[in-house]
């Protein structure tokens, strides 16, 4: 029962990736007097580029075709780590939680090769601001983990979920601010979102992720961009489950997962919120300040680390 | 070298005396600002080059050069003059001596070198296969990057060449001229009355300040002076013109940082000013309101009141909206520092508009050369010196506030009247006259026979001011770029024509 209830979490994370994206999308609109599109939206166009065909550049090597498809089963294996409604995920060992870092970090190194293969300057310039970006968000990821995972004395997800369980929600500690704040920064960077890339952008100098998927199309782009929405609400997933899995099922009934999804849905939609606001009260910042911002979350998350020892909790 | 340049016609002046072909002197020593070069054929199918300088009187200052040879090209010491100069070599295929870059400007490489439009209309134009080499700068670690002419975004197209070190672009070269329609070309032989709809097709956005620029080409080619009331409507247009291309500036500028909700609001203020037009004009962006004599749309006392009513509260929105852009952190961090133009530079390449005036150099021609209702009113013009993003974008709020002041103020004291007046087309006429459109000085010079046009040249600012572009790009990292773009909000298609 509990593998067929990670099955369907973890099938729940990625069907409902490009829901969370509509969502946003639809929240941004709205904050600018907009109507905006249906939150349906990213399922119709998925759709539409999985009807078309998919054009290789004449230049490209099989490197093109195959990094969309490396890059969508990589976050698609990502996602068997997370618990969302109950406070086991599908997969989980010790250390879990490092292979869950370089999964994400797998996906971004093939799009960064696939990017390039495409053969056009632009897929060039956002791999290497992504590389940027992504080695500078490795660290900070990587040891805010860490400090949580010395808190909860346990080294995989799933134990970090289960000992935070037990916690009082007014009882948490600095470690658990700190680990927050950097976590949040560190997702709005790794899923391409304001300030440090633009999504909505379509001038190809400033791009990032867009950038490098500019000479996809058709299944491939679909791919990629189904991709990047459940990085998105993989990383968004992270924050609950680390942070705020209250309300998670203990035991499998049927009431306690109905409140356990409802609890999860409430968290998702205050951080898609929280998304949309960033997104259109702040500007993008200048490139060259990106690697600041992350400055700030590995600052953050050495204060963590730090934490543990002072704090011993 | 000594008879290869020969005196004009309307003014015999120094210019004849020897090989230096000597420009004219502002106050102050300083030489005078080139406004525009173009040729015309005279009579006997001979090219004349005309020199036009604002030596800091109201009436342009302009010499005649009857063309014989190859002409001593003024680029070496009027930098302004070099795409004047590649131009008129292109039209009239005038070969000009000392020109530092004669590769062709308006055609590209498919065009026959050897033809010249505005020299000969021929039968057939064979394609050509022909080399454009572009600036090669060299060294360890630099790169060339290829942008456009096709873009990512829904824009005009416009090819650039930049060699970057890293992020830090070291040069920046412009291939322009997709978009060249050969409009001096249409002109040729069109009447001169109707011919307004070939001006407002010049630059979509700037139509009003086009139209209203040929009109007093015209009018002042045939001496006619416009009804009081037909100079007020103009002015009107004018001005909401500009402030509805500022406003429209200002939301593109946010929206280049990712500052959306900035740009959805502008979005909807120059959207209800649209409105506002379309019910008292009756278009959106003013089309077929300027002809030569006056206006062809009269506005009643209700349609006044309306329009007062729409923009003044457009202007206290925009006001709002300003503020909020201008004093968010993150909109001042991308702004401020970014693609900084000189003055000397600016003045070295005669550059016009917002983006001359955000960088210190005080130049209007609402004022300098006053034309129509202009002659009446009082208003200031903003200068700030920082010459950054953030300075363009003060400069264009600033402009904007006056702009929304002076058309209440004209639609407030509406001379009473007629607003058109027929012109009369007789002999061989010539006329200048130039307006502010809302990127600074727009220029039209016609000569019209038995009303028809012979020629009509069109200095565009942004033909003006793109040369500028890249000097302020330089330094800058490549992904600033489309912002400081932006924040010229140069036109191609005026560019082109």
């Amino acid at each position: 029962m509990t593998v067929l209830i990670g099955v369907v979490q973890a099938l729940f994370l990625v069907l409902a990736a490009p829901l969370l994206k509509g969502i946003v999308g639809r929240l941004k609109a709205r904050f600018q007097k907009r109507q905006g599109a249906s939150i349906w939206r990213p399922y119709s166009d998925l759709l539409k580029l999985f009807r078309k065909d998919d054009l290789v550049p004449p230049t490209a090597s099989w490197v093109f075709r195959a990094a969309p498809r490396i890059v969508f089963a990589v976050i698609v294996s990502a996602v068997a780590f997370i618990p969302v409604i109950q406070s086991s995920a599908l997969v989980g060992h010790k250390g879990d939680f490092i292979l869950f870092v370089y999964l994400l970090a797998i996906g971004r190194f093939f799009l960064m090769l696939g990017a390039m293969d495409g053969g056009s300057a632009f897929g060039g310039m956002g791999a290497s601001r992504d590389a940027l970006v992504s080695t500078l968000a490795e660290g900070p990821l990587l040891l805010a983990f860490v400090a949580v995972s010395i808190v909860a004395h346990s080294p995989t997800i799933s134990g970090i979920v289960q000992w935070t369980l037990g916690q009082n929600f007014f009882d948490i500690s600095a470690v658990h601010i700190l680990a927050f704040t950097t976590l949040g920064i560190v997702a709005l960077a790794e899923a391409g979102r304001m300030p440090v890339d633009n999504p909505a952008t379509h001038l190809e100098l400033t791009m990032i992720h867009e950038g490098m998927v500019l000479e996809f199309s058709g299944p491939s782009l679909a791919l990629i961009e189904w991709a990047n929405a459940i990085r998105l609400n993989v990383l968004l997933a992270l924050l609950i489950a680390l942070f705020a899995p209250w309300g998670m099922a203990a035991e499998i009934t049927w009431g306690g997962l109905g409140l356990a999804l409802g609890a999860y849905l409430v968290k998702l939609l205050v951080l898609a919120v929280f998304v949309a606001v960033i997104e259109s009260s702040v500007a993008k910042l200048r490139m060259y300040l990106v690697p600041d911002f992350l400055g700030v979350a590995t600052a953050l998350s050495i204060l963590a680390v730090i934490f543990t020892m002072i704090a011993k909790r | 070298m000594k008879d290869r340049r020969k005196p004009g016609d309307l003014e015999p002046r120094q210019g004849s005396a020897g090989a230096e072909f000597s420009v004219p002197l502002a106050q102050g020593g300083k030489p005078a600002r080139l406004v525009s070069l173009f040729g015309s054929l005279s009579e006997s199918r001979e090219v004349v080059v005309r020199y036009v300088f604002d030596v800091g009187d109201p009436d342009y200052q302009i010499i005649e050069c009857r063309v014989d040879g190859p002409l001593v090209s003024i680029t070496p010491r009027l930098p302004a003059a070099a795409w004047y100069e590649r131009e008129l070599h292109d039209q009239y295929g005038v070969t000009l001596s000392g020109h530092p870059d004669l590769r062709p400007l308006l055609f590209h490489e498919n065009w026959p070198e050897e033809i010249h439009p505005l020299l000969e209309t021929p039968a057939e134009i064979p394609w050509a296969k022909r080399r454009y080499p572009f600036l090669k700068v060299q060294g360890e670690g630099v790169c060339e990057v290829a942008v456009g002419p096709v873009h990512a975004g829904i824009i005009e197209p416009g090819h650039f060449r930049f060699s970057v070190m890293g992020d830090v672009v070291l040069h920046l070269e412009l291939r322009h001229f997709y978009t060249h329609k050969g409009t001096e070309k249409l002109f040729e032989g069109s009447p001169a009355d109707s011919s307004v709809m070939l001006a407002e097709s010049v630059s979509g956005d700037n139509c009003f300040a086009h139209a209203v620029a040929y009109c007093q080409a015209v009018e002042n080619a045939c001496a006619v002076a416009v009804p009081p009331r037909a100079a007020a409507i103009r002015l009107v247009g004018l001005e909401l013109e500009r402030l509805i291309s500022h406003i429209g500036d200002a939301g593109f500028l946010a929206n280049d940082v990712g500052f959306v909700v900035a740009h959805a609001l502008a979005g909807g203020i120059k959207e209800s000013l649209l409105q506002a037009s379309a019910s008292c004009f009756g278009t959106r962006y003013l089309r077929g309101v300027a002809c030569p004599g006056g206006v062809r749309t009269d506005l009643d006392a209700k349609q006044v009141a309306m329009l007062r009513d729409s923009v003044t509260q457009a202007a206290r929105e925009f006001a709002a909206l300003a503020h909020i852009i201008l004093e968010t952190p993150s909109v001042q961090s991308r702004f401020e520092t970014a693609g900084v133009l000189y003055q000397n530079f600016a003045e070295e390449l005669a550059v016009v508009g917002p983006v001359a005036r955000a960088c210190g150099v005080d130049l209007d021609v609402r004022r300098d050369h006053p034309y129509g209702h202009y002659r009446d009113l009082q208003f200031e013009v903003p200068t700030i010196h920082y010459g950054d993003v953030l300075a363009r974008a003060r400069i264009r709020i600033q402009e904007a506030a006056v702009s929304s002041r002076l058309i209440c103020e004209a639609l407030g004291s509406l001379p009473p009247g007629p607003t058109r007046l027929s012109v009369q087309f007789e002999g061989q006429r010539q006329g200048l006259s130039a307006v502010e459109s809302p990127r600074g000085e727009l220029l039209y010079w016609v000569g019209i026979e038995n009303g028809r046009l012979v020629r009509c040249h069109i200095k565009s600012p942004s033909f003006q001011n793109w040369p500028a572009m890249p000097f302020a790009v330089a330094g800058n990292i490549i992904a600033d770029f489309p912002l400081i773009n932006k924040s010229f909000n140069l036109s191609y298609s005026g560019c082109d024509r």
